[in-house]
């Protein structure tokens, strides 16, 4: 019962696709999107959201602010 | 559900090496500043985690694949494990170089070499070359054909520089304490300092009045 069940929605989440101009492919085998986070956005709703302390206060060190904070600490030479 | 010995082993593999990355995720997370929670590895372990749940689709028979489908989706799995072991080691070895860096900074040279001359002895040149190490297993890594040998070596660089930063950390407060020693034994020999050159203006002015009333 539960098997069927996950396959119609499986097959209903394809044909959405199709219907949206997707090219047809098999729900399981479309990769995730990568994490793109709003700090702001994230700080702004904090009082809605029940998930992590750290994420709703904005604690997050994305990519691109590492690969900053990487150049910066490589560039200063150890006392 | 039934897997063969091969997925087993794959799936061994990612269990052990998950557990590694869970370790140095929640190192990660203490050694920030403002212990901020490093987003590219969970990205990563999303990912993983996606390509597990496409195999107990298809063993669960939700998808229909062939076996090859099972093998290359635990492949993958792993290799987005591997890809955040990679992403946090190089995380923490800039945090920990960071962290270093802030400890000394501000400690005098002789304090150093007085107190604790494994520092110019050792640890710097350590974190120094191991530095040029890391770029190059992080340039020869191959997410396509992982190599948990390499990755075992960056993991036993980041132990050692942090346990080296531990000892830091240790010392830190000897290090403090000679600094303060020797502000205050400058500070002393200033004051004396100051009274002999009071105390040779004071001997010229009585001398000066002397042979002014006399001579």
């Amino acid at each position: 019962m539960k098997k069927g069940l996950v396959m119609v929605v499986a097959a209903l989440a394809v044909v959405a696709m199709e219907k949206g101009g997707e090219k047809k492919k098999d729900i399981w085998d479309i990769d995730l999107g990568d994490i793109k986070v709003d700090k702001e956005l994230t700080k702004g709703v904090a009082g809605k959201y029940r998930g992590s302390v750290r994420l709703a206060l904005g604690l997050i060190c994305t990519k691109e602010e590492f690969e900053e904070e990487k150049r910066r600490v490589l560039n200063r030479p150890l006392p | 559900m039934e897997f063969s010995d091969a997925e087993i082993k794959k799936l061994e593999e990612i269990t052990t090496l998950y557990a590694t990355v869970k370790k140095w995720m929640l190192y990660a997370e203490e050694i920030h500043p403002e212990k901020k929670t490093f987003i590219q590895p969970i990205n990563e372990i999303k990912n993983a985690f996606d390509h597990l749940m496409r195999v107990f689709a298809s063993k669960l028979e939700l998808k229909s694949a062939d076996a090859s489908y099972i093998t290359i989706n635990l492949d993958k799995a792993f290799a987005h494990i591997y890809r955040a072991a990679y992403d946090l080691l190089d995380y923490i070895s800039i945090y920990l170089r960071k962290k270093i860096s802030d400890e000394i900074n501000g400690i005098s040279p002789e304090a150093l070499t007085t107190i604790f001359p494994e520092y110019y002895k050792e640890i710097k040149p350590y974190v120094e070359s191991k530095l040029s190490e890391i770029s190059n297993l992080r340039a020869n890594k191959d997410i396509g054909d992982p190599n948990t040998d390499d990755l075992q070596k960056y993991v036993e660089i980041i132990e050692t520089i942090k346990s080296l930063l531990d000892k830091i950390l240790e010392i830190k407060p000897s290090l403090i304490d000679y600094e303060v020693k020797k502000k205050k034994e400058v500070r002393q020999s200033k004051f004396f300092e100051i009274l002999i050159y009071i105390a040779i203006a004071i001997v010229s002015g009585v001398i000066g009045a002397i042979s002014y009333a006399y001579f």
